[in-house]
Order: C-alpha cells, then structure tokens, then sequence
C-alpha cells in the first residue's frame, strides 16, 4: 500500500500548540536533562540531521524539549496514517511518513525539502524501538546517505533508557559530524558504510562518556 | 535517449557505487539488484538518487521493492524521460 495523500500544512501554528502542550508533561514528569559534549549545541543553525538511539516511543517528544527553538521534523510511520485522528495529529505537527518496508522517494523528498529549508529532522538510524537490547542495533546507512546527498550536518545524540516510564530523560549530544568531510563528493557504497559505522560509533562514545561518568 | 544508453549510463552509476566490483561484470537488463548485484535498500536508495540527479528526473509514488530487476529500473527512467 503507498502511503496516504497528505496535505502539507501551510503554518506551523498545530506544531507549536502540539510541541508546547506537549512539553507541559514533560517538563513536570520527565524534566528533560540535556548533557553537551564539547562544541556541541541545542541550537545548531541551518539544515541538520539529529541522529539518535531510539529507546522509547516518546523519544521524538523528548528531543522536541530537548531542542526547544528549532523547528524539528520527525519520521512517522504510514501505519500512524490510517486513522484519520492521527493522521491529522501527524500531518499538523509536520512528520514526514515513512514505508518501512518499502521505502517511498517521496519521503526522501520530504525530508531533503526541509533541509533545503535550513529546518531539523529528526532520525533513528536503529530503524526501530530497541526496547529490550541494552546495546544499541545496527545502525542503517540511511540517515548517513541522507545527510550526504543534503549536504546536511548529523548532530549525534545519546538518549538514555529510562529506568521507569516517567524516569528523568536525558539526552547526550555530541558534535556535529560532516560526512562529505569523512567520504568525499563521490562516495562509494563501502564508504557510506564506514561513515555510518563512524556515527555509530560516535554515539556509543557519548554512551560510554555518560556511563562512566565522566560527564553530568 | 533510448534504452540501451539508458542501461549503459546505469551501469556506469553502479560502478560508482559498488566501486567496480566483479559483480558488475555482465550486467544485463535480468540482474536481480539485491541477488546479483548485492545492493542493499540503501543501495537502492543511493541509486535512484544519482538516476535522479544524472538524468534529472523524478521519482515519484515508488518505492524501493518495486525495482527488482536492472530492467525495472531502466523501464522507469524510460517512461520518465518520454
């Protein structure tokens, strides 16, 4: 099945209501905790891709906090487009809808469009929920390929699991990686690869900079 | 252009992307792009980017699994480019 027709919202007026209203909870329960590692800001200028470990279903809401004065697009899934409530919830708030299992060009699209528009989108390279593994998955080279071809920076970020549902979220941010700096112009599918295995590692440093403690 | 430039500037744009692996040789219109070629969905994903970006079209309402073959793709950009 394609995915649904959506009509894209002109104003970000559903955006801003769903992202503040929404940011109540989480500034009473969660009260987001952001951790930055050396250069590394929650206000990076222009296009850029937030790349993160997804560890709850919140997550997206919990970065929306997290980066409180960008404008950032998450991915949804088409099946969060069947029902007409949230595909109206979704639509509003600017997600772009994705076919995981069969990956649409017009996502692509989506998601290249708002980075030309200088915007954040927001991406799990996990491709999944990794509820159970304490490790982090195999990242998938699609956030890399997207970043390149876009021309865009990845801000890797490290999301702690939650020890309970409302348990403090904290979020880790790193320094902005250029992937054409690591693969060049013209990369090859192996180097897409590497550079995807470079993000990942990455992020497994801030894991590793977290739980040893040597940043708070 | 017609279908066998078509086909030639797509193996051209597999050889950037695989890096001239052996695979590449005797390319026909039946390889299977995930069994023959070894493309992965992100190899797929970077292809139809640079068929995109080469031939300056646009892919629309498809998605990954409805290329299998290297001829899929070439009818494609055939209809495209019409």
């Amino acid at each position: 099945m394609a995915l649904r027709k959506v009509k894209k919202p002109k104003n970000y007026f559903w955006y801003y209501f769903i992202k503040i209203t929404g940011a109540i909870p989480m500034w009473l329960y969660m009260r987001t905790k952001v951790i930055k590692v050396g250069s590394a800001t929650t206000n990076p200028k222009g296009a850029v891709l937030l790349s993160a470990n997804h560890v709850t279903f919140l997550d997206p809401i919990v970065i929306y906090s997290a980066f409180p004065r960008r404008i950032v697009h998450s991915m949804a899934t088409k099946d969060l487009y069947k029902n007409n409530f949230t595909n109206w919830v979704f639509t509003k708030a600017h997600c772009i809808q994705v076919d995981k299992q069969n990956f649409s060009m017009n996502s692509f699209h989506d998601v290249c469009s708002y980075l030309k528009k200088q915007r954040a989108v927001l991406i799990f390279p996990e491709g999944q929920v990794n509820l159970h593994q304490e490790e982090m998955l195999s990242f998938k080279g699609g956030a890399v390929l997207i970043a390149h071809r876009c021309n865009a920076p990845i801000v890797p970020i490290y999301l702690v699991k939650p020890a309970k549902k409302l348990s403090r979220r904290i979020v880790v941010v790193g320094e902005p990686i250029d992937v054409r700096q690591i693969v060049g112009p013209v990369p090859t599918l192996e180097d897409l690869q590497r550079a995807t295995e470079f993000l990942q590692q990455k992020e497994q440093q801030l894991k590793d900079l977290y739980h040893k403690g040597e940043i708070k | 252009m017609n279908r066998s430039e078509i086909e030639s500037r797509l193996k051209d744009l597999l050889a950037v992307a695989l890096g001239n692996k052996p695979q590449l040789q005797g390319v026909t219109s039946d390889s299977h792009l995930v069994n023959d070629l070894g493309l992965n969905s992100v190899g797929v994903l970077y292809l139809v980017i640079a068929i995109e970006e080469y031939f300056d079209i646009r892919f629309d309402d498809v998605g990954f699994g409805d290329f299998t073959t290297v001829g899929d793709v070439v009818d494609y950009v055939e209809s495209k480019l019409q």
